[in-house]
């Protein structure tokens, strides 16, 4: 009886997926098909800023203000997955041109996304060959966000030692000794309490 | 200053009687403690230490192994070392904040409370402070941050500001107990031990209540609750900027530095509340902390509910109507997801208080003080939120990773606040908890219910008078 239950329930199960697949296939088969071409650079160095460009176009012509996404396929510890490095826009000849800058050696596969919209369906197109990337540039830069004379590059003069770390760091030690001087001056006053006191006691009234 | 009429009845500074009998029995329930110890004191004392004993040895199990022995990873590499210090932190903001403010406008309802306040910030700093060594995992490295550390980093503002707040904290406290130590040398010299006796001594500067010291210890601590009001804003800011200045979704916020520090006063208030409870109960004070600093505490609490609430609209609002990045992953987090348990109990922790203390019936002593457990439990949680939260947002393609605090950090965590609790234990019995020549000087007895004059929110109309007729 409970076989039969199960039995039965898959066959509903099967049946609402093929409607739903022919409901989804009609919508997608209202959408015209949309083609990719795709130039990349064979060839470029470390740290160099490559403009790529992919053009869009259907059986009616270019395709226009169509969003594609310039993609290499990137694996990182267990995980894997497409990383968008550069983002552009059709224009009137259905052109769009995205610019990243080359930050890993070897060969990269770069592909272009469109992904489809109401009237066009999704399409991508894979670079014909893989784009070498050579160099030993180092990428890093130290030094990132704003940057203070003073207060997070070398100051003139060529200070060292103490005075050169001080100097590092005017403002925050600017305002450090603002503080401690005031804590200063309650312990001078709090010594005055003691001078007091002693006076008091040297001259009993 | 105080004044004796020729009658030998003192006032206030406001004019308010302070009959001799009175303040006798405050000095007397103020210093007993520092005079006699029960038996149950040292069990208290013992089981403590016991506590810490058992953090001790976890720590030192933690440093023989490494970090492995936490639940910290590569990808959650915060956790409830970081969460116990920001709360820690934050509680100790409240104490020196309100008491410095209050003195400033010559507020007076609060003298009898001030004394707990000051401990609570300088305690809850020298615990709080701990918890990044314990978060380091090699101890020793810590003198790295002094030989190597570079002005661009949070961590080395972190470490001054903490360090400069502890110190005006531990100076701010010292000096208005000048005269209380003075009152413990004069009062308790022939009846305690020599060492107590030296102490008492030493501490109290050589105070005589002279003209010339009184001026000298109003200016240093006119000095000191001036300095000491931005150095604590500053504190929970630059803590708020460990995580702010760090590129992740959650914290990628400006609103960080101000709902730092509310929040830091809103825990602060609450533990000052829940202290203030329990050292009344326990030291007698209940003639000298009454119901009107409960009352104001409470009152100040609820409005601090309110900012709360308001911060966590604003927040939420603007980020989730954008919803970059890892903003929908956040918001699922927190809503529905792993986060939900930590999430809906600090909201809930958050909006108690309000229901608590809105309503007359429940706005009591024991309402106010479960109200203020509900803040502490829900500031705890909002810190595990911030912190663990925050990690979880993958940065790159992979699963969230989960955190759960092992028994080491629970262990360490327990032995923490068993340490806080300790020291205000032990400087109970070496400190007046209640500054008496404060409290005799600017504020006197306590008025009863029926002397405080409550004044109608809108004038009352005064019925007509017909002219007398001749």
């Amino acid at each position: 009886m409970k076989m039969r239950s199960l039995q039965i329930g898959a066959c509903l199960v099967a049946v609402a997926t093929a409607v739903l697949a022919s409901v989804s296939g009609a919508s997608a088969a209202g959408q015209q098909q949309a083609t990719l071409s795709f130039t990349a650079p064979a060839s470029a160095t470390l740290g160099d800023q490559v403009t790529v460009q992919a053009k869009l176009t259907s059986a009616a012509g270019p395709i226009v203000k169509a969003p594609v996404q310039f993609v290499v396929p990137t694996t990182f510890l267990n995980g894997s997955g497409d990383m968008v490095v550069a983002r552009g826009v059709t224009d009137g000849q259905g052109q769009a041109t995205g610019t990243f800058e080359a930050r890993s050696t070897g060969s990269l596969q770069l592909k272009v996304v469109f992904s489809g919209n109401d009237t066009y369906a999704a399409t991508t197109a894979t670079a014909t060959a893989p784009m070498a990337v050579s160099g030993n540039e180092q990428l890093y830069v130290p030094d990132i966000g704003i940057r203070l004379r003073g207060l997070n590059t070398t100051p003139t003069g060529q200070a060292t030692g103490l005075a050169h770390w001080f100097l590092s760091g005017w403002p925050i030690g600017a305002v450090l000794t603002l503080i401690w001087s005031m804590y200063a001056a309650a312990v001078f006053f709090m010594s005055r309490v003691v001078a007091e006191g002693e006076r008091a006691t040297e001259t009993p009234s | 200053m105080d004044a004796v009429s020729s009658k030998g009845m003192q006032y206030t500074d406001q004019g308010r009687p302070v009959p001799a009998e009175w303040r006798e029995d405050l000095e007397n329930r103020v210093l007993a403690p520092l005079a006699k110890t029960t038996w149950r004191y040292f069990v208290w004392i013992g089981f403590l230490l016991a506590i810490i004993a058992l953090a001790v040895v976890m720590y030192i199990r933690q440093l023989n192994n490494g970090l492995i022995e936490t639940g910290m990873r590569d990808r959650i590499s915060w956790g409830l070392y970081i969460i116990s210090f920001v709360f820690f932190i934050g509680i100790s903001h409240a104490g020196t904040l309100l008491s410095a403010i209050l003195r400033v406008v010559k507020a007076r309802w609060q003298l009898p409370v001030t004394r707990m306040a000051e401990f609570i910030t300088v305690v809850a700093l020298m615990v709080g402070a701990l918890f990044p060594l314990i978060d380091l995992g090699r101890i020793d490295r810590i003198v790295n941050i002094v030989q190597y550390g570079r002005w661009q980093s949070p961590l080395v503002w972190d470490l001054l500001a903490i360090t400069t707040y502890l110190t005006g904290s531990a100076l701010y406290l010292y000096l208005p107990l000048i005269p209380d130590f003075a009152l413990c040398r004069d009062r308790l010299g022939a009846t305690t031990s020599a060492w107590k006796r030296s102490f008492f001594t030493i501490a109290a500067a050589g105070w005589k209540g002279t003209p010339g010291q009184r001026k000298a210890l109003d200016r240093a601590m006119t000095i000191m609750m001036v300095v000491i009001i931005p150095v604590a804003v500053s504190v929970h800011t630059v803590v708020s900027w460990l995580f702010a200045m760090t590129l992740r979704e959650p914290f990628n916020t400006t609103v960080f530095g101000a709902y730092f520090v509310a929040g830091a006063i809103f825990s602060g208030v609450a533990a000052i509340i829940i202290l203030m409870a329990v050292l009344r109960k326990v030291l007698h004070l209940e003639d000298y902390i009454t119901k009107n600093q409960f009352m104001a505490l409470g009152i100040f609490l609820l409005a601090m509910s309110l900012v709360m609430v308001y911060f966590n609209l604003s927040e939420y609002v603007t980020t989730g109507y954008k919803m970059e990045a890892g903003a929908p992953f956040h918001f699922h987090d927190l809503m529905v997801g792993y986060l939900a348990p930590f999430f809906w109990g600090y909201i809930i922790g958050v909006i108690a208080p309000v229901l608590i203390i809105a309503f007359p019936p429940t706005r009591t002593i024991k309402g106010i003080v479960t109200a203020a457990v509900f803040v502490l439990v829900a500031m705890w949680l909002e810190r595990y939120i911030i912190v663990v939260g925050g990690f979880r947002v993958p940065l790159m393609p992979y699963d969230a990773r989960a955190y759960a605090p092992t028994f080491t950090e629970w262990a360490i965590f327990a032995g923490a606040v068993a340490l806080f609790l300790l020291i205000i234990s032990v400087f109970v019995k070496f400190f007046p908890m209640v500054s008496v020549w404060e409290v005799v000087e600017h504020r006197g007895p306590e008025p009863d219910e029926s002397e405080v004059v409550h004044h109608p929110v809108t004038p009352r109309m005064e019925a007509p008078v017909a002219p007398e007729v001749a």
